[in-house]
């Protein structure tokens, strides 16, 4: 088997390493790379090292920030009184980019799941229940995926908070937004019924 | 529902093949290892979109091939023609790939791309194997089977609700090893008891109804087989909960289950496993008021498990409204030839059968109906003919 010069190899080998890369990818990455004015791979490479060094996690929300505080929390004119639960940054970034949530965040860094090992101490749990403590906060959305786990952590998440006197919801699910009724799959269509509100 | 037309390419031992089918019976004959059940696996796979042998669906590629098709022309009252196209590649790089290994699927319907969920229900058919007896005589865990295969084929809801069940049942029972180990608390299960009881409900629900019209589907099918006045009724047992509740809806099952679950608690932490729910369930099969698993003879066992095919085969004509096509697969072997007959001359003026077996004369074939005879041999249809008509 013909091999690449042992450095490009390197580099495809690290590439490949990478969430949703694989062998053909890696490759062609690397190629380009190779290819690329030296000024850009420089660029490149100070930007995952700045990422490094400078990027870490909100004390408050653990979402990622330049400071203590990301600019969420930093914000003066959020709600502070109502916190969206989810599992990770990129479903902060989802709901702040659909623009019309005033409110905080809680990234709790996951989700329950015994078969990886993750349980609550795993969660940003008791983070969670010190936001709560000074009874500041009336209401806590749970936004976690609608799968086993995502349901899971929810009701458990649900039931250690509305003792304390908190306002628990889950985000509601089913039809896509201007999509028509007909076109939706069976199960988006199941749940949407089963979720149904009265006018 | 009709098969009209089968293509393959490169599927098992054929190399190419393009069959026209039409109503009626189709006999496919030929000594063993022939490739009759190849036959047979590849009109399943075009209609249910997977094959009923194997999970390792390299298998199906030809050895000097890289991909198999499989491509199907459907007919049915309801929808018209239509096509469904199964295409496997080998998985990995041609060095690394090894013989047999898993594959990669592309399933087209009418030359558009659709999942394997999207199959559901589409194609109706309902397959008969030797291997069958087992359903009968096997454990339970193959009886879970046919109920979950049938009713995931024709429900897109049932087939989601089992898949979170099962992944609910497993992340379960990691938690109760970790609670017997000492590293979580008993209070932890919490919402994976819900989960349980909600999706196991759902489950147990369908599955009770099913069961019920199948039973009454049993007793015809299997007075029909014998010639008896006999029937077989089939019942859906569980073992856990109130033995003398008989819920009926999705929240009564899952109460049930939930109050279940409280009471072996302790039991489950220290098996490590999840003791209560569908997944622990089973059927009962009874000729005369006799439990044929544990009191039939042979003959009972194997005429149970062709009565429960052609009951299976009666409630999906009735529930979808068209006959499924049959396969049947060198079973009628195990009946005599009265039987045979008795049986063929009943199916075969409903619905499509697409049978083989290795002796055509000892099939029985009924006089009237119209048969169509092919010769396998070595991976080729070589000749065919018609009677009857």
């Amino acid at each position: 088997m013909q091999l690449y010069a042992k450095p490009l190899q390197r580099l495809i080998d690290l590439l490949e390493c990478l969430p949703g890369i694989g062998p053909k990818s890696a490759q062609r990455l690397a190629l380009h790379l190779l290819r690329l004015p030296p000024e850009q791979v420089d660029n490149l490479v100070s930007a995952m090292q700045d990422v490094r060094t400078r990027v870490r996690q909100c004390a408050i929300c653990y979402n990622y920030a330049e400071s203590d505080h990301c600019p969420v929390c930093d914000d003066p004119t959020r709600d502070r009184t109502l916190i969206t639960l989810i599992s990770d940054v990129r479903d902060l970034m989802a709901l702040e980019n659909a623009g019309d949530y005033r409110g905080l965040y809680h990234v709790l860094g996951g989700l329950l799941s015994p078969m990886d090992g993750i349980g609550p101490e795993q969660l940003r749990v008791r983070e969670l229940l010190r936001r709560l403590e000074d009874g500041m906060v009336r209401e806590v959305i749970l936004a976690t995926n609608p799968t086993v786990e995502g349901d899971a952590t929810a009701l458990y998440l649900a039931r250690l908070i509305k003792p304390l006197g908190v306002r628990v919801t889950r985000i509601a699910l089913g039809l896509p937004v201007g999509g028509d009724l007909d076109y939706a799959d069976q199960l988006t269509i199941l749940r949407a019924l089963e979720g149904r509100t009265a006018m | 529902m009709e098969l009209r037309r089968l293509q393959l390419e490169h599927f098992r031992n054929y190399a190419t093949l393009d069959l026209a089918l039409g109503p009626g019976l189709h006999v496919f004959a030929g000594a063993n290892a022939q490739g009759k059940t190849n036959l047979l696996e590849a009109v399943y796979l075009t209609a249910v979109g997977r094959s009923p042998r194997t999970t390792h669906e390299g298998e199906l590629i030809a050895w000097d091939a890289e991909v198999a098709r499989a491509t199907g022309l459907f007919a049915s009252d309801l929808r018209g023609e239509f096509t469904v196209e199964v295409a496997l590649g080998r998985k990995g790089a041609p060095e690394a790939m090894s013989r047999g290994g898993s594959a990669q699927k592309k399933i087209k319907v009418n030359g558009a791309p659709r999942t394997l969920a999207n199959l559901a229900g589409l194609v109706p058919v309902v397959l008969f194997l030797v291997d069958d007896l087992e359903i009968i005589r096997g454990e339970p865990a193959r009886r879970r089977q046919f109920l979950d295969n049938d009713l995931s084929a024709t429900s897109r809801t049932y087939a989601w609700a089992l898949k979170q069940y099962t992944r609910v049942v497993e992340q379960r029972n990691r938690l109760l090893k970790e609670i017997r180990e000492g590293q979580r608390d008993l209070a932890s299960l919490a919402p994976w008891n819900d989960q349980l009881a909600a999706f196991g409900g759902r489950l147990m629900e369908v599955r009770t109804r099913f069961v019920r019209d199948l039973s009454a589907e049993g007793i015809p099918a299997y007075q029909g087989l014998t010639s008896s006045p006999q029937g077989m009724t089939i019942s859906y047992r569980r073992e856990w909960g109130d033995p003398a509740a008989e819920p009926t809806t999705r929240e009564e099952f899952a109460a049930l289950l939930a109050d279940a679950v409280e009471t072996v608690a302790m039991e489950e932490v220290g098996r490590g496993s999840s003791l209560v729910g569908p997944h622990r369930d089973d059927l009962q099969f009874f000729v005369d008021g006799k439990d044929v698993r544990q009191f039939g003879s042979q003959g009972e066992q194997r005429t149970a498990a062709l009565a429960l095919r052609v009951a299976e085969f009666s409630l999906l004509h009735r529930l979808l409204q068209e006959p499924p096509v049959l396969l049947l697969d060198d079973i009628l072997s195990e009946l005599d030839r009265t039987r045979r007959s008795a049986m063929l001359d009943h199916l075969a003026p409903i619905a499509q059968v697409i049978m083989t077996t290795t002796d055509v004369d000892a099939v029985g074939l009924p006089p009237h109906a119209a048969v169509h005879i092919y010769h396998v041999s070595q991976g080729t249809v070589d000749w065919t003919s018609v009677l009857g008509e």
